[in-house]
């Protein structure tokens, strides 16, 4: 009885069990499904809140600058020098900062080795030990997380983490998982030189760029578009004239990007140091946590590693050369005692706007050989300078001095490109005669003007123009800078270089008493002259140099007589 | 005297086996039915976040509006109409002006339930997924 | 020595130089001239040979040779329609330069295309002042002037009116660079 009355049922038992089990079971799946959604939410949204932090961390933490500051005109994302200035220094402009103190001790060092650094060499202390001062700054606040904490926020927040609960969100958890890290070790800054090391990266004569500090893309493979361009390494010490300077590591066009952890932790300063004291992090963790009120949550972490994605041009870009042409003389010399020069008479000024001109020298009595007086006769005067541009002024005839001509050069292409911020645009010599050579600069030199600035308004291209010009096209900061003088000291680069020029022609002198004037040897010529001085600048206060173009003419007058 | 008795029992045992597996059926049928569709829901809705979590951040790796809306759908394509998922398409998008910003995109996933209820027959799924536009570079 | 005192001590010693070469003359001292306050011929040589040595210490010193002749190597050919004189003057060290005179009676403007076809046609490049620009320095019709190169010459030719004779001077500067 007590068997049949157990089979009687079974089923309806086992069923009743089996559907509970397969509730329970059901029920099981379901929170496991929804333990492991919640978990993907709430990874997904630390995700986006530490992409976010990585992309804010570039623009929204700053270091105030001065509109004075000499790191004032690196205060922009923008390569246009004429843009409006924010007075800010993020992480996307650091290396801007570092890389203008660098010009400076560049400028510096081989001002100094020419043995005209002047106090530029102070200034180059200053400017290194000012971007330090700023990077320092930056650093500090970029590793303080509670500073990312609203980034992350902003979009964490934004993701839904529903399978946790309704209303839940994804918030920071402060702590530990709020690091950074100096990734990318090596590898390219988003600084980037001009031409290659074939061409000394364009910088000035005479000084090379320490080995170990550029490198071309680190990418692999190797994008489309930066083809053999050289840059910054970062995180790498680059020592100029006994300074160091950095750069952080920004690879080409990458952007921010979400890393693995264990890359992450490798490059972590506390991991592997680096001799820089303060780094200035590229890469952050970000530790989120998915809370239902009253309950605990999934919580997750991010590693990001951050990228301007914006590159520039080693420069200065509020800078600017200048240019001044010495009034042109004509000078008048006489052989009273061959063959000794003298010179008699005052100096005669011609000018751009009157020259040719026909100019005659004042008599010198006793100026030749039995001679009671000898007096040049009327030369055409300034044939060399009539009509010309500013860069015949300074390059054209006379141009024999040619390895000196070839340095005036160097130096002023050198500048030239420490102007341009725009990545890929190197300024070539014949740019830069292009631009000197232009109607405006011959126009100016006719309208008597001697003072010019060689400068680019828009990181892009170069101008060359009076300062009134230059001030009104540069006018958000060249008025503020047009003003001061380079820091170096001045040196004659092209000494006297000279050729005849003008017709030679004949004169008769006042000889002696019974003497007469030698046939054939009583002659008038004219030589022109051109010095040309070099005085650099660090661009430590905007001016990176200035060349002075001395144009002068000599007529020589022999007078000889014999006696009779 | 007993045999009517034990025909009684005899006749009620043989078919209660029956009856209660029956019975039974329309209890754990329906369970595990609804707990098939429960399964498929659950994991319909998490393929749409990954979609929509794909498509934002494809969507935000890119520089313009238009090269982000394309990215978005090229990668949605990668998911395949079967005969339980019918469509999945960007339900809405918004990328920001001038890439300044995040971008927001809203997926739309229909779901054709394997054992369809009586006014039950699919589900419609929606998900969101916000992303910082990371294709812009800094911007000027 | 400030550079007043040179120039009178340098006039003086002129002046007293002279005046002891005619001291120390003997021909003039010792031998009647041939004509009133002339020497002889021979000593009226040695006085010129003097004179011209002094002549060409200037020119050793300066580093230039100054003639009337343009030599027949010069860059660029010799204007020779109604010329009324050449001068040319050269350096003798460094690279080299040389400048070419001519004076004649034609009129600047025909002068200068002259020259114009000529360095064309030798394979030079050369540029003019427009007239524009010489409108600007009050030169028009008085002065033209171009700039020529050619591998590594360069020319840099004027031609300028004479207001007197309405004729023209032209001045050829040329240059070598090595």
């Amino acid at each position: 009885m007590k068997t049949k009355r157990d089979k009687r049922g079974s089923v309806t038992a086992f069923s009743a069990v089996l559907a509970l089990a397969l509730l329970v079971l059901g029920i099981g799946f379901l929170f496991i499904v929804l333990y492991m959604g919640a978990q993907r939410e709430t990874k997904n949204a630390t995700d986006a809140g530490a992409l976010n932090v990585g992309k804010k961390a570039l623009t929204d933490i700053s270091v105030p600058v001065m509109p004075t500051d000499v790191f004032a005109d690196c205060a922009s994302d923008s390569i246009d020098n004429n843009a409006l200035r924010d007075n800010k220094i993020t992480l996307g402009r650091i290396n801007r900062v570092w890389s203008k103190a660098m010009l400076i001790a560049i400028n510096a060092e081989a001002a100094g080795a020419d043995g005209q650094a002047g106090s530029g060499s102070g200034n180059a202390s200053q400017a290194v030990s000012g971007a330090e001062e700023i990077s320092n700054s930056l650093a500090a606040k970029l590793k303080t997380p509670s500073n990312l904490h609203g980034f992350f926020n902003e979009l964490s927040q934004q993701n839904s983490v529903r399978m946790i609960g309704v209303g839940s969100s994804t918030q920071v958890l402060p702590g530990a998982g709020w690091q950074t890290s100096l990734m990318d070790r090596e590898a390219e800054s988003n600084i980037e030189l001009t031409g290659s090391p074939s061409d000394n990266f364009y910088l000035p004569p005479g000084y090379s760029l320490p080995a170990g500090a550029s490198t071309q893309c680190t990418r692999s493979p190797k994008p489309d578009g930066v083809g053999n361009k050289y840059f910054l390494k970062g995180y790498v010490p680059i020592q100029i004239g006994g300074k160091t300077i950095w750069q952080v590591p920004f690879k080409w066009d990458n952007k921010p990007i979400l890393v693995a952890s264990s890359k992450f932790d490798a490059e972590k300063a506390t991991t592997k140091a680096l001799e820089w004291s303060n780094p200035v992090p590229n890469a952050f963790s970000a530790e989120g946590q998915a809370l239902k009120a009253g309950a605990p949550g999934e919580k997750a972490t991010s590693w990001v590693l951050s990228n301007p994605r914006k590159p520039f041009k080693l420069s200065a870009p509020h800078s600017f050369l200048k240019i001044k042409v010495d009034q042109p003389k004509c000078h008048w010399y006489f052989y009273p005692i061959p063959p000794i020069k003298v010179e008699f008479g005052a100096a005669q000024n011609y000018d751009f706007n009157s020259s040719p001109t026909g100019m005659t020298g004042t008599t010198m009595p006793g100026g030749g050989v039995l001679c009671s007086s000898v007096t040049p006769p009327s030369q055409m005067i300034g044939l060399d300078i009539a009509g010309r541009s500013l860069d015949e002024v300074i390059f054209s005839l006379p141009n024999l001095h040619t390895s000196e001509t070839k340095k005036v050069e160097d130096q002023m292409v050198s500048r030239a490109n420490q102007m341009i911020s725009k990545p890929g645009v190197v300024i070539t010599p014949a740019k830069l005669h292009s631009c000197l050579g232009s109607a405006v600069t011959r126009l100016a030199l006719i309208a008597g003007e001697k003072n010019f600035y060689l400068f680019s308004k828009d990181g892009e291209t170069l101008e060359c123009l009076p300062k009134i010009a230059a001030d009104a096209l540069a006018f958000t900061w060249m008025p503020l800078i047009s003003g001061k003088d380079a820091d170096g000291t001045e040196k004659k680069i092209i000494d006297d270089d000279y050729m005849p020029g003008g017709f030679p022609l004949p004169h008769a002198p006042v000889p002696l008493p019974f003497c007469s004037p030698t046939p054939l040897v009583n002659v008038s010529w004219v030589l022109w002259d051109k010095d040309v001085y070099w005085k650099p600048g660090t661009g430590y206060n905007g001016s990176l140099g200035e060349i002075r173009v001395k144009r002068w003419s000599e007529v020589h007058t022999v007078g000889v007589c014999n006696p009779l | 005297m007993t045999k009517p008795i034990r025909t009684i029992k005899k006749r009620g045992n043989r078919g209660s086996g029956l009856m209660e597996s029956v019975m039974a059926a329309i209890i754990l049928v329906p369970i595990a039915l609804a707990l098939l569709d429960l399964t498929v829901m659950v994991i319909a809705n998490s393929m749409n976040d990954t979609a929509a979590k794909n498509a934002a951040r494809a969507a935000a790796n890119q520089s313009t509006g238009e090269a982000a809306h394309a990215a978005a759908e090229l990668t949605l394509k990668t998911f395949q109409a079967s005969t339980l998922v019918k469509s999945l398409k960007i339900n809405d998008f918004d990328y920001p002006a001038g890439g300044k910003g995040s971008i927001s995109l809203t997926t739309v996933m229909e779901v054709k339930l394997p054992v369809p209820f009586p006014g039950f027959a699919g589900y419609t799924f929606t998900a969101k997924d916000v992303e910082p536009v990371v294709g812009t570079k800094v911007e000027e | 020595m400030n550079f007043r005192a040179f120039l009178v001590l340098s006039a003086a010693a002129s002046v007293s130089l002279g005046l002891a070469g005619l001291a120390s003359n003997a021909a003039f001292a010792q031998n009647p001239p041939t004509q009133p306050g002339q020497s002889d011929p021979a000593t009226r040589e040695r006085n010129l040979q003097a004179a011209k040595s002094k002549y060409l210490s200037i020119m050793s010193t300066e580093r230039v040779n100054i003639t009337e002749r343009i030599p027949i190597n010069f860059p660029l050919p010799a204007y020779n329609s109604n010329v009324t004189r050449t001068s040319f003057i050269n350096t003798t060290k460094g690279s080299p330069t040389a400048t070419a005179g001519i004076i004649t009676k034609d009129a600047p403007e025909a002068v200068f295309k002259w020259y114009q076809e000529k360095l064309r046609n030798a394979g030079w490049s050369s540029m003019a002042a427009s007239p524009k620009l010489m409108e600007k320095l009050g030169k028009l019709g008085k002065v033209y002037m171009l700039d020529a190169t050619k591998d590594t010459q360069a020319v840099k030719l004027s031609c300028t009116l004479d207001p007197a004779t309405q004729g023209t001077t032209v001045s050829i500067t040329w240059v070598k660079n090595r």
